[in-house]
């Protein structure tokens, strides 16, 4: 049994292909289309699934999309009438997409899908979280889990806590829109200038370099906590509910002393403190939610899975994690939207059909290499056919590799499945050495054209992540941050280099803060990968041959893009990358590529104004 | 879609608008949780209405207790068929559909 799932018409739209159960595809549109966080109907990733499968669409028995179209329309009326004659922006600005889109959803896919919704040409529709609860619980290792979604909103709820058992999901609680954790997090992402979405984990990046000091003035004034973990917001901050932007202005300028920053503009204090006393208000918040939800619904079971926009937070999932409120955590590494495409088809197999779940021990997500592939074969026809040079290699090609980062190269790594989900796990990376400390800041400004303040992800050799951090668990979807193990760390006083008038963030990053400076983040965390044989061998074999060239078992690990790109999905986009950088080496499957070596690359249109900055 | 049913929207809306719906919709309440219990009836269905009629029933289904939607209800089916008509007709796009709102969430 085929079930198709999709999400779209938000934010990052994407398909995903079941069969009896297993996870067979899955991938976001952008990745096709170039357009980040494209929204559209994913046609281009409808089709790779099926292609996946060589099957047509009336192989597929069920169409399912992860969004009820009926309860966001009640959500949406119902916010109109609560602003009276105040709904106008609302309205105007809303209702084109809802009544014309939205609400014909099951017809743009009958015509996306070429006329028929599947063998019975019947569409289903999950309820928004829902979807990212079964994307959450059914790949997950656990019989039994508590199950907790945030995100900014579905049709109604913004945050749910729930059980998930065998192969039943039961939401029992919810937080309502306006009321929105996720929404909050966005609307302090845009007043510190960066856009919402795609900055939220800039945002994150920056909280280190800053002071909790705004936490009370937050609890005051914006976010009213329980003790539950329940929350709500002070409306009189936020513009969202009526159609405008995400925040007051004037309201937050009061605040915070100050209005927005505007994007592109200087990063103050400022804006570092703000970033870190969101970070550890949200933390405080998340704790709360799942100490509440085990308390009332976990008492008996040791297994939290994860999913929601918020679940990308990966500092709070760490500390999730140490707490040990609940023994083991899984997150959905596609947490946003997309991920609810793979949760709908699930959700329906399971749940609705009520077919037998076996758990797969690790889990069932595939290392989320769920996207397309490309063979060697092809790989060498593409660079042959436009005689680019490369060196062809067997097994001595991770020796190579590793030399190359042993040299301090920055390396483009191509192969095998793209990555469901917005991290690049080991086959559409930029890798380096992580013992280098200059990377950091060189990767940022030579390689991904991106601010000098973001901090690097370490890929690390399963059986040796506990010699370089903190961490007490594995972490393969580079979902928990925890810190660099302290036998490590060098002395770094953060507070010395950064005052209100000196906080240039570049000669900072310089300043090595462990042995693997380049993925330390100024308060020694780390977003850390653990890289295991079974899951990607190709992967574990790279770092492996760099482990025995210098001992060090851990390199950087980026996502293979420019600032404001998709990573990259075929052999083209990523020569295109290659080129377009200083990037030094491209890797992709078998064969090695020097840009020393290659063709001038001449392009008719400057790539720059092809992605817009995020 | 026109402004003729914005407008209508609108109408309604300013003239059923209440502080006790306020109130409701944005909680604002001193209670000691805000949790709500969910009710789970709509985790999964089937949403493949062809008709008008088909709709309508769609939306008795949520709103059939509640007067003040139904008042509207008429005017939504009305406008939900004519944006679509609209949009076929002069394949507009919205102002989104290409690139993402720099700072507005898409709701």
């Amino acid at each position: 049994m085929y079930i198709l799932g999709i999400s779209a018409l938000y934010h990052d739209s994407a398909a995903a292909l079941i069969k009896d159960g297993e996870i067979i595809a899955a991938a976001q549109e952008e990745r096709f289309t170039r357009k980040k966080h494209d929204m559209r109907i994913p046609i281009n990733a409808i089709k790779f699934c099926m292609k996946e499968e060589n099957i047509s669409i009336e192989e597929i028995d069920y169409v399912v999309y992860y969004d009820n179209p009926i309860l966001t329309l009640d959500r949406f009326m119902n916010n109109v009438l609560a602003l009276g004659e105040e709904a106008s922006l609302l309205i105007k600005n809303n209702c084109f997409d809802l009544f014309s889109k939205k609400m014909w959803i099951h017809e743009e896919l009958r015509k996306a899908l070429g006329g028929k919704l599947g063998k019975y040409d019947k569409l289903l529709v999950t309820e928004h979280h829902i979807s990212h609860a079964a994307s959450a619980f059914y790949p997950s290792p656990y019989k039994k889990a508590v199950v907790l979604t945030i995100d900014g909103v579905g049709e109604w709820a913004t945050t749910t806590i729930g059980i998930g058992s065998d192969n039943k999901i039961e939401l029992k609680e919810e937080i309502r829109y306006p009321h929105s954790l996720g929404l909050m997090y966005s609307a302090f992402t845009y007043f510190c200038g960066f856009k919402v979405n795609s900055g939220d984990y800039k945002f994150m990046g920056l909280a280190p370099y800053g002071e909790p000091v705004y936490c009370d003035i937050i609890k005051k004034e914006i976010i009213q906590i329980k003790e539950d973990g329940s929350y709500k917001l002070n409306l009189k901050y936020f513009d969202y509910y009526k159609g405008k932007t995400m925040i007051n202005e004037s309201e937050f300028a009061k605040l915070f002393h100050g209005p927005r920053r505007q994007q592109e503009s200087e990063i103050t204090k400022r804006e570092m403190d703000i970033a870190a006393s969101v970070q550890k208000v949200i933390e405080e918040v998340i704790l709360l939610l799942v100490r509440y939800a085990k308390k009332a619904y976990g008492e008996d079971v040791d297994n939290l899975v994860l999913a929601g926009g918020v679940a990308l937070n990966c500092v709070a999932n760490g500390k999730i994690l140490r707490e040990q409120i609940f023994k083991n955590i899984w997150i959905q590494p596609a947490a946003g939207d997309a991920g609810g495409a793979l949760g709908a088809a699930l959700y329906t197999y399971y749940h609705h059909l009520q077919k037998e779940r076996i758990v797969n021990e690790s889990d069932s997500q595939k290392g989320s290499y769920l996207g397309p592939e490309y063979t060697n074969e092809d790989i060498k026809r593409y660079l042959d056919s436009n005689n680019y040079i490369y060196h062809e290699y067997g097994e001595q090609i991770f020796t190579k590799i590793a030399e190359n980062l042993e040299n301090e190269k920055v390396i483009g790594l191509f192969h095998g499945r793209m990555e469901y989900g917005p991290r690049a796990l080991g086959n559409r990376s930029i890798i380096a050495d992580s013992r280098s400390p200059y990377m950091q800041s060189k990767l940022n400004l030579k390689i991904k054209y991106r601010e000098s303040f973001r901090p690097f992800a370490p890929s690390v050799l399963e059986e040796c992540y506990g010699d370089y951090f903190e961490i007490k668990s594995k972490s393969p979807y580079m979902l928990l941050v925890d810190d660099v193990a302290s036998k490590r760390q060098l002395p770094f006083k953060l507070k010395e280099y950064l005052t209100e008038e000196k906080n240039n963030l570049l000669p900072i990053v310089n300043i090595p803060r462990s042995d693997i400076p380049a993925v330390t983040h100024v308060d020694y965390s780390a977003r850390i990968q653990t890289v295991a044989k079974e899951t990607n061998e190709y992967y574990y074999k790279v770092i492996k041959a760099f482990q025995e060239k210098t001992g060090c078992g851990v390199i950087i690990n980026t996502s293979f893009n420019v600032r404001g790109e998709p990573i990259v999905c075929s052999p083209k986009e990523a020569y295109e990358c290659f080129m377009r950088t200083e990037m030094d080496v491209l890797v992709m499957e078998n064969c090695i590529l020097y840009k020393e070596e290659q063709p001038e690359f001449k392009e008719s249109e400057d790539w720059r104004k092809r992605y817009e900055l995020d | 879609m026109n402004l003729t049913e914005n407008e209508k929207l609108l109408e309604w809306s300013a003239k059923n608008y209440s502080e006790q719906i306020k109130k409701d919709f944005f909680q604002d309440n001193n209670n000691t949780s805000y949790y709500v219990k969910r009710d789970n009836l709509h985790c999964i269905e089937e949403y493949s209405w062809k008709t008008v009629l088909e709709l309508n029933h769609k939306l008795n289904e949520v709103w059939a207790e509640n007067s003040v939607m139904m008042e509207v209800q008429k005017t939504v089916l009305v406008t939900i068929m004519k944006a679509h008509q609209e949009k076929k007709e002069t394949n507009k796009t919205s102002i989104d559909e290409y690139i993402l709102p720099e700072y507005v969430y898409v709701f």
